[in-house]
């Protein structure tokens, strides 16, 4: 099979908007989440939590909740030091001494909603019962909250053996900025930008079901693991456990955008206690708690901003100082340290660009990835120089953009640090976007409303969504880290009907891989769409998976579905083999079609499937020995994405194989009186190359779309003074509802990529694109009275921009 | 969050200078139990208030910062699951017609999960068990 | 303990309840009705919702203790007899309107009273139906155009 038959008119589902295997039972309230499942004996976790940011435990007494009706019992911070290795470190010194754990470690809580203690009982009522009656005293400590005072010289320490706050430096230094910013026709200087503290908050929050075999010393998790094997690694060294005897699983479960990368961290406290009392343990997180400690989205101040730009309107570079504020546990952090450099150059030809880059502990909840993890804030900022340079020097800002874009002839184009864009066309995205939300007549729309109290503003977002990446990035964080390249695996076999099965090492939360999967091989195979039975979420048991098997990073559109084609392709080989013989004919005059193998110049000489499975299950006599013993009608594959070892000295290599871009723009309406922004018009333009499903596509277009709208106008992880969350529930985190929003505006490029199997690229995170076209638009709006430094952007933040907010934090140098 | 209050108690200054340590007298008010002096000579209570939706037991601990005769001043730290409270609560006492008008004035500090519901309700709830507890414990005085 | 009877998607169910157990508990924990999903502690999410005699409710804002003697209907007493989706479901197939699917139950619920309501099914109208209920992958997009759908197929 090669790319080219994927595109034959035989193709018959491939590219096509086939309707999802996933949704009937989705619809028939037939699915199985994390807490559907109905488990023997089962009891529950319920995690007593610090209230204090930063605190010395200085006693524990459980005394009431052994009292309470259905205790069972707890699991104490000095038990899991003594039971447990804390969990590995990706930093090198001096940050690497930090301890986490799945209780609070060292008689310290460092952030409000840490857990301290864990508490089981026979129901769910008892358990919360016994958790509220413990009592923990506390001495409080000095806490710090924010990342700019957490690098003052005299700020509190969140974790006192490092000896600061800093958990990763690093200076990027490419190309020559302080040439370009001597020599450039014009500088433009920000003072300081803050990209906000927000996740995506999955409806389902966290949940994790623990069974402890004691017959064979056998965990069994099931839950939402994004990242199936590198959580069984995590959690057989963090409970000092051989990992052959984990086995950790997924069924429905209801989002991760990221965020659900860290599931072993309460799983590991549930599986104490199953190990320990003797019985299945569930722990099923509340809203508030996911708030607490469910993964927060990296929060980044970005600080002495510069870019230089000629006259012409070409931009040359830019640098700047990033704190990137990880909250108090670097818990996949400090991977944004680097992660962010696959997008250095964003959507622009910039040729030089300098960061110093500090990822900042603060006594906060941790940071997890979240859709569009990293990137996104400095794409954010790299949009709001673009527009902030446009207002400030005086270009159109589309004309400005596009003559910055990386231009259609120049891919594959090599960024500064030498990622490889793979494909695209910008300006025709952008032109496609304005379109959709009628340019022109948005310009007209805002002549005619100027002085009426209603503001119009117009808005561009440009973004990248790269995936598939290149583990080997993570030793420009830490040089002995032993991860380089990507995989991942794939398992496709003939039952002994001949039905198809297949598993993909991936995991899917809504992404539809039961769909496109069945779609590439019902293709291959030439069987019926509905012939194909795809896997349920994952199951670490099943040796579909390779260790970087999962999903996230926009990727299973490349990782997934080429480990399925390669799978298939000896699945293929194997069914050739087996006709072959039968049809007294070379393995390669075979075809597969109509459900049947055939041989290609002779359609009526035809084996159905079920024939072929049939022989080989039933009645391997009637074939000759040499096939009989190489074929087994189970075929398990690896796809290897094509990488080498980055530069480390010189911090240069291609990071991320592919990246789809979006290109978002909107028009909103301000309202000088209450500083509301309604949206008028939002478009969005995606280019992922070849399409598997284009509806799936647009489905992840839309989503990404609302959850970055939603982060620019309602979203905000905001702490109090006191170190205390203010956002700990849906009604003060407000996620936006179908109210809130109007309909969109879709289109879409096909750039196929040139460096994957069938052309397409990964996709789903988006970008953070409306973070930038809503930042674009307020600005648009407001003029440059006020200054739009900060990416969230309520209707207060918008009544001071339209009084000057931050206006003098921007200077015109020359 | 800052709160404050005033009323009048039949009881004499003095009589409510004497309250602390006086752990008997405690026990009667209808909203603590299990009062206890701890070590450090402070005092321990389960504080159920009755301005809440459902009966919320919070564990108390009262310690006394200053106390003179024309008031004191106490920190009352109180937990409940993740749920803690701390408060430096200013008593002031001006002699009245009818006894003592005590007036009194809180630092609020909420901490875990309710100080995000904090910000819409706690407010109220907090004002209406302290203003409950100061007249409770007046009336044992 | 309390004892409750409450018909439940059709079928006469008995139960022994806490005062303060939640219908929502009781239907997934002891009846296993999947439909009803939590997805916060405050009413927001919507991922609840049901039927109580004939009245969209959340029911995680509902005792179990208040539905005795009463009528509930969770997603699961939408498809056909058949067990084929019902126009709506078929519908939000058809439009892409889940992705995870986890809000997808109280989504039906919500979007069968609004249909049945009488009211126009205009976008802003179906888009003011939905707002007390969340989902966080969709964008709603499709959500609404599969709702106006049936809608417009309903004869």
């Amino acid at each position: 099979m090669t790319s080219d038959q994927l595109t034959r008119p035989a193709v018959r589902f491939t590219g096509k908007p086939m309707p999802r295997k996933e949704d009937d039972r989705l619809l028939k309230a037939q699915g199985e989440f994390g807490d559907d499942t109905p488990v023997a004996h089962l009891a529950y976790v319920v995690f007593v939590r610090s209230p204090y940011a930063h605190a010395r435990i200085t006693s524990i007494d459980v005394s009431a909740a052994e009292r309470v009706d259905g205790y069972l019992g707890c699991l104490l911070p000095d038990e899991v030091e003594q039971l447990t290795e804390p969990y590995v470190e990706l930093q090198g010194p001096p940050a690497d001494v930090e301890v986490d754990r799945c209780l609070a470690s060292g008689g310290v809580v460092r952030f409000s909603g840490e857990p301290v203690v864990a508490v089981a009982a026979s129901s769910r009522e008892a358990a919360r019962d016994a958790a509220a009656a413990v009592v923990v005293d506390y001495t409080p400590l000095p806490h710090v909250v924010d990342a700019r005072s957490a690098v003052l010289p005299d700020a509190p320490q969140v974790h006192e053996q490092i000896g600061s706050n800093v958990a990763f430096d690093a200076l990027y230094d490419w190309g020559d900025i302080d040439f370009a910013l001597e020599n450039a026709d014009h500088v433009i200087e920000v003072d300081e930008l803050h990209f906000h503290r927000f996740s995506s908050t999955p409806l389902e929050c966290g949940v994790v079901t623990v069974e402890y075999d004691a017959g064979v010393d056998t965990f069994t998790f099931t839950g939402g693991f994004a990242t199936p094997q590198l959580a069984t690694f995590n959690l057989a060294v963090a409970l000092r456990h051989p990992a052959n005897r984990l086995r950790v699983l997924s069924k429905d479960f209801g989002g991760s955008f990221g965020v659900k990368l860290n599931t072993h961290i309460p799983a590991t406290a549930a599986a104490l206690l199953a190990r320990k009392l003797g019985r299945p343990m569930r722990w099923t997180e509340t809203r508030s708690e996911h708030h607490l400690m469910g993964g927060h989205g990296n929060e980044r101040w970005f600080r002495d901003v510069k870019m230089a730009v000629q006259s012409d309107g070409t931009v040359l570079g830019l640098s700047y100082d990033a704190l990137d504020d990880v909250g108090a546990y670097t818990r996949y952090e400090p991977l944004g340290g680097v992660i962010w450099t696959q997008v250095a150059n964003a959507c622009y030809q910039l040729k030089h660009l300098k960061v110093r880059y500090r990822s900042i502990y603060t006594n906060k909840g941790p940071v997890h990835p979240n859709r569009g993890y990293s990137r996104m804030q400095h794409m954010w900022l790299v949009e709001r120089m673009m527009d902030i340079a446009a207002h400030k020097l005086g270009f159109d800002p589309v004309e400005f953009r596009l003559r910055n874009y990386v231009q259609p002839d120049q891919y594959p184009y090599t960024t500064v640090n030498g990622c490889v864009y793979d494909s695209g066309d910008l300006p025709l995205s952008l032109r496609k976007a304005l379109d959709l939300i009628d340019y022109p007549g948005a310009r007209r729309l805002q002549r005619e409303l100027a002085g009426t109290g209603k503001r119009i503003g117009i808005g561009i977002g440009s973004t990248l969504d790269s995936g598939t990446n290149n583990f080997a990035q993570a030793r420009l964080l830490n040089a002995h880290l032993p991860f380089g390249g990507n995989t991942e695996g794939a398992l496709v076999r003939l039952g002994a009907d001949g039905s198809v099965y297949a598993t993909t090492g991936g995991v899917a939360f809504g992404q539809g891989h039961e769909t496109t999967v069945a779609q590439v091989v019902a293709d291959m195979l030439g069987v019926a769409y509905d012939h194909v039975h795809v896997q349920r979420g994952s199951d670490s048991s099943l040796s579909a998976q390779t260790g970087f098997s999962g999903s996230y990073a926009s990727q299973f559109a490349v990782t997934g579905i080429a480990a399925m084609i390669n799978a298939t392709k000896r699945l293929i080989r194997e069914i050739s083999l087996v006709a072959s013989s039968v049809l007294k004919c070379e393995p390669e005059e075979i075809e597969l079609a109509d459900g049947a193998a055939r041989v290609r110049t002779d359609p009526e000489r035809a084996l159905p499937l079920a024939a072929v499975a049939g022989i080989v299950h039933f009645s391997p006599v009637d074939l000759p020995p040499e096939v009989a013993e190489e074929v087994g009608l189970v075929a398990r594959s690896v796809y290897r994405a094509p990488f080498e070892l980055p530069d480390l000295d010189r911090k240069y290599g291609n990071l991320t194989l592919t990246y789809a871009t979006q290109i978002h723009a909107c028009v909103v309406e301000i309202d000088e009186e209450t500083g509301h922004t309604k949206l008028l018009r939002y478009a969005m333009v995606d280019d992922c190359g070849t399409p598997i499903n284009p509806m799936v596509i647009e489905g992840q277009v839309h989503g990404a779309t609302v959850h970055g709208i939603s982060a620019a106008l309602f979203e905000h992880f905001a702490y109090d003074e006191h170190g205390q969350l203010a956002a700990g529930n849906f009604y003060d985190y407000h996620a936006a509802t179908a109210l809130d929003l109007p309909s969109f505006g879709y289109d879409s490029v096909v750039s196929p990529s040139p460096f994957t199997p069938i052309g397409a690229k990964g996709m789903g995170e988006g970008g953070g694109a409306p973070l930038h076209a809503l930042s674009a638009a307020i600005q648009d709006a407001i003029g440059t009275q006020g200054m739009v430094l900060a990416s969230f952007n309520p209707p207060e933040r918008v009544l001071q921009l339209l009084r000057g907010l931050d206006a003098e934090k921007v200077q015109v140098l020359r | 969050m800052n709160l404050s209050g005033r009323f009048e108690t039949s009881a004499a200054a003095t009589a409510l200078l004497a309250l602390h340590g006086g752990v008997d007298a405690l026990a009667a008010v209808p909203t603590l139990r299990d009062v206890r002096l701890d070590g450090s000579g402070n005092v321990r209570a389960v504080f159920t208030p009755r301005s809440t939706f459902v009966p919320m037991p919070f564990s108390i601990t009262v310690a006394v910062q200053q106390a003179g005769a024309e008031g004191v001043v106490l920190s009352v730290h109180g937990t409940r699951g993740p749920t803690a409270v701390d408060v430096m609560l200013v008593l002031g006492f001006t002699p009245g017609p009818q006894g003592t008008y005590v007036s009194w004035a809180a630092d609020v500090a909420i901490r875990g999960p309710a100080a995000t519901v904090g910000q819409r309700v706690v407010r109220d709830l907090v004002s209406s068990a302290l203003e409950e507890i100061l007249h409770d414990t007046a009336a044992v005085a | 303990m309390t004892e409750i009877n409450v018909i439940v998607d059709g079928k006469q169910e008995t139960g022994a309840v806490q005062d303060r157990t939640l219908l929502v508990h009781w239907l997934r924990d002891s009846l296993d009705k999947r439909g009803p999903k939590i997805g916060c502690d405050t009413g927001n999410c919507g991922a609840c919702t049901v039927r109580w005699d004939g009245q969209l409710v959340k029911s995680c804002m509902v005792l179990a203790v208040q539905a005795d003697g009463g009528t509930v209907e969770t997603a699961a007493s939408l498809s056909e007899e058949d067990g084929s989706l019902n126009r709506l479901q078929q519908c939000f197939k058809d439009h892409h309107a889940l992705q995870c699917g986890y809000c997808t139950s109280g989504m039906l619920m919500t979007a069968t009273d609004f249909l049945c309501s009488g009211e126009p099914v205009t976008e802003e109208a179906t888009r003011r139906a939905l707002k007390g209920n969340v989902c966080r992958c969709t964008g709603y997009h499709n959500i609404v155009r599969a709702i106006r759908a049936a809608a417009e197929e309903t004869p």
